[in-house]
């Protein structure tokens, strides 16, 4: 197999100073699936974003089919069969799925539009490649999964032979995921070469053929998937060795953090949450499992006093409804939301000022803010979090990682008596997981009761003492013994396949 | 850190500098048309500012009113409020003061202080009205307060008419014999003490709005409400308290400028200063303490434009053609300032 695409001795430089690619290569052949894994801000996107035209690089060379080239703008890329999947959709909600996938290029007869011919071809597509998109469908009705699919087709549609995907899973649940590596499968054989952006070490070992490994803006080399491990994989990754598994102390479970009696929310149709009753206690990981979308998140809504809801919700000791965010925080609750870009942080100002917001007030003289005790005390969070950045850098400058590592500082630098954790290393780099994980694990075993929602199975088994799986608004299953239960059993439960008997889950 | 002062320092530098080359042009373009003479009307805009002292004290009032509705407006923009009551409750507070102030009785300092704050007082309490609409019923603000300001401008217009007004000079309040006013800091170049009562409220407010804890949870509304929320920060409440002190601070400056300024009320017409406010806010980046100095820059503008109309070659449109330019200029830019940061956010 011939070299196809070779980027060589690339370097990004951005105005601001920041080095993101150093003397980076990267080399394709054709009708291959190729990894390219690395931290956070390691520099992967802004090589593919190189590659795709919609960045230039500050030196280096590009050459498609051992012909130099010049990816100057993504219309050129797109030229040459060169296209990207972004990790944020860029679609109409609007308009439906034929007319977003030919979207800038549309089929004309005339002066109007060629409808029929734009569906037949979106339909010849999906048909050829197996995906289950309905052409007519209004995509802002669709669900992620499919959302993603369409993004795969606008893609199709302008001729790509080389399809960049950026982290094209972490969206997606385990069965999406499991769906989309069946069509990336099916494209390479009809001969496309595919580039997934990714850090999910399973993922590389499960689909890539090969995988390039980036670190600190350089590229460590490229490996044949089945020749290493995950471990090896992850030590290349992160320069270091890391745990994957996380060692955790035995704890008796002590009073009872956070309980729900018969909690229903109402939601269009059937309802969100239907009856679920069950209790987190101090010194345990509860973990709410289940696809995304079968009620977990309006657990966690409740829980932190976002939603109303039927039924008693109990946060330590006392009853949630019509009580202020501020007074379950007094009452010791810490919330590590999902969304850190909208939620968890504040975008638009500086480390400092995101780490005080949940108890400035509290560190006040006659309504002024004790500035340098704050500051102080900023600067220390900082550096046990091991966060790259000064108290006055803008968090934005910051890498989804390290961004995290702000959130969890601030809320778990409140002494909490509950952690609420929401997909708490979603999109975090392996270095920074190991870390938030420890943190929780440190937290629990000094007698904090933790609730945890995660979609990622690996975290799931690593952290929880115990799992409630959640389907369709109800409780599938309770499940009290995690180390014997299998990662397929927990598949079943979350796909509504079984569903554990009352008195099972009484035992 | 130091760096990015400096660098949105030059930044600035280099929109003013762009500003005046624009303002320039403009005036050329109108002298070649009207015929003037081109040197004239140059020495007249750029240098005619710092003529005397008669001119520059003309720019220290002008700043006044800028200086108080540009605070205004940054702290509800602060907050993510876009209220234009800024504008009513100028006129209104001003009306107050020149109600209240003949009823007092001629004290000195105290009359005025007591008109001033009174009338901030009242402002507020109006600015209450579309601050309370948007945080408990979603009512947009910008509507609401726009239509406030003709609700107040009318009843003023009907008082005037009426039981407000000097039954021995038509429409207009009763005489402000000296005392009622505030005091003179220069009695040949009539600078009153007002500008000092502006720059105070520019510095409180910056101070407020930077070391105090109700000033980092407005910011912090008005950045993400819903990261606010989050945290545990009564969103609610900063977005309603955010109008009524701005509404507030609008009113103090209607009453200041008037018992500075003027000696009696008598504006015929709503004065738009409070659309300035929007301006020198924007110029300002919505920063209390930068306010002064952009409220020096357009009050420059306006009286070397006052200097080219006294010229009598260059009619007085030709100016709002160039205050327009200028306005879109530094709109634009902070427009665009702000969607490269949120586009910035996901790279």
């Amino acid at each position: 197999m011939g070299e196809l695409l070779c980027m060589k001795g690339i370097t990004k430089r951005y105005g601001n100073g920041v080095l993101a690619n150093e003397h980076a290569s990267f080399s394709l052949r054709e009708g291959e699936i190729h990894a390219i894994a690395g931290e956070n801000g390691a520099g992967k996107s802004t090589l593919m974003k190189i590659l795709c035209g919609a960045q230039q690089p500050t030196e280096g060379t590009i050459e498609l089919r051992g012909k130099p080239v010049r990816m100057t703008s993504p219309k050129v890329a797109t030229s040459l069969g060169i296209g990207m999947v972004y990790q944020h959709f860029m679609l109409v909600d609007e308009l439906p799925v034929y007319l977003n996938v030919f979207l800038g290029v549309e089929k004309r007869r005339g002066l109007v539009l060629d409808k029929q011919a734009m569906i037949a071809q979106t339909r010849a597509l999906c048909e050829k490649y197996d995906m289950p998109v309905d052409p007519l469908a209004l995509c802002g009705d669709l669900p992620v999964g499919l959302r993603q699919k369409v993004e795969i087709l606008k893609v199709l549609v302008r001729d790509a032979k080389i399809i960049i995907l950026d982290e094209p899973t972490a969206v997606l649940t385990p069965q999406e995921t499991e769906q989309l590596f069946k069509q990336l499968r099916i494209l390479r054989d009809a001969r496309h070469t595919i580039v997934i952006i990714t850090h999910k070490l399973r993922e590389m070992k499960e689909l890539c053929d090969r995988i390039t490994i980036m670190r600190h803006g350089k590229t460590m080399g490229a490996v044949n998937a089945c020749d290493v491990s995950e471990q090896e994989i992850s030590e290349l990754m992160v320069g270091g060795s890391v745990r994957l598994k996380v060692a955790k102390a035995d704890v008796t479970p002590g009073e009872i953090v956070a309980e729900m009696k018969a909690v229903t929310v109402p939601g269009s149709g059937r309802p969100r949450l239907d009856g679920i009753s069950f209790i987190a206690r101090a010194g345990e990981i509860l973990c709410l499992a289940g696809v995304e979308g079968n009620g977990q998140q309006q657990v966690i809504e409740c829980l932190t006093g976002q939603i109303d809801y039927r039924g008693s919700v109990k946060v330590l000791g006392k009853e949630v409804r019509g009580q202020s965010v501020r007074k379950i925080r007094d009452l010791g609750m810490a919330h590590i939301p999902e969304d850190r870009m909208t939620m968890g942080t504040n975008q638009r100002a500086s480390l400092h000022e995101n780490l005080i917001s949940v108890d400035f007030d509290r560190n006040t003289v006659a309504g002024f803010l004790k500035s340098r005790a704050l500051k102080a005390r900023s600067e220390k969070q900082l550096k046990a979090f091991l966060v790259k950045g000064e108290i006055q850098t803008p968090i934005s400058m910051l890498s989804g990682g390290n961004m995290q590592k702000v959130v969890v500082a601030r809320e778990l630098s409140q002494h909490p008596r509950l952690v609420i954790a929401n997909q708490p290393t979603r999109g975090v780099d392996v270095g920074a997981i190991a870390f938030i994980h420890e943190k929780l694990i440190a937290l629990r075993d000094a007698g904090c009761g933790i609730v945890l929602v995660s979609a990622d199975m690996n975290e799931v088994f690593s952290l929880a003492d115990r799992i409630i799986v959640f389907h369709e608004g109800r409780i599938a299953a309770e499940i009290n013994d995690v180390a014997n239960t299998t990662e397929q059993q927990l598949g079943r439960y979350m796909l509504g396949i079984d569903q554990m008997k009352r008195e099972e889950a009484a035992q | 850190m130091k760096s990015s002062i400096l660098k949105s320092l030059c930044t600035l530098l280099i929109r003013l500098t762009l500003a005046l080359a624009v303002a320039a042009i403009v005036l050329a373009g109108a002298c070649i048309l009207m015929e003037g003479s081109l040197e004239d009307i140059m020495t007249a805009f750029f240098l005619g500012p710092l003529e005397d002292e008669y001119a520059i004290a003309e720019i220290l009032r002008e700043m006044v009113p800028l200086i108080f509705t540009g605070v205004a407006v940054s702290l509800m923009v602060r907050c993510g409020q876009f209220n234009m009551f800024v504008e009513g409750a100028f006129f209104g507070g001003a009306f107050l003061a020149g109600v209240l102030a003949p009823m007092l009785g001629e004290h000195f300092l105290v009359t005025p202080i007591i008109s001033i704050l009174s009338a901030a007082v009242a402002m507020g309490a109006v600015g209450y009205i579309p601050a309370k609409m948007k945080s408990s019923l979603g009512v947009n603000e910008f509507v609401s307060s726009l239509m406030l300001n003709y609700i107040v401008y009318w009843v003023v217009m009907y008082l005037i008419h009426g039981v407000a007004a000097d039954p021995d000079y038509p429409n207009a309040t009763l005489y402000l014999e000296d005392l009622m006013r505030l005091p003179l800091l220069q009695e040949d170049i009539e600078l009153s003490s007002n500008l000092i009562i502006a720059l105070l409220a520019a510095l409180g407010c910056g101070v407020f709005l930077f070391k105090t804890k109700w000033g980092y949870a407005l910011r912090m509304t008005g950045d993400n409400p819903t990261f606010a929320v989050y945290s545990g920060i009564k969103a609610k409440k900063y977005v309603a308290s955010s109008q009524v002190i701005g509404s507030a601070l609008a009113g103090m400056g209607g009453a200041s400028f008037l018992l500075g300024n003027y000696y009696r009320f008598q504006w015929a017409s709503l004065p738009n200063y409070g659309f300035d406010g929007f301006v020198i806010a924007s110029i300002a980046g919505n920063n209390p303490y930068a306010v002064p100095p952009a409220a020096l820059f357009l009050g420059y503008l306006r009286v070397g434009a006052l200097q080219v109309s006294r010229l009598g070659d260059i009619p007085n449109e030709v100016i709002y053609v160039i205050q327009a330019i200028i306005i879109i200029l530094f709109g634009a830019q902070f427009i665009l300032s702000r969607r490269r940061k949120e586009g910035g956010k996901h790279a």
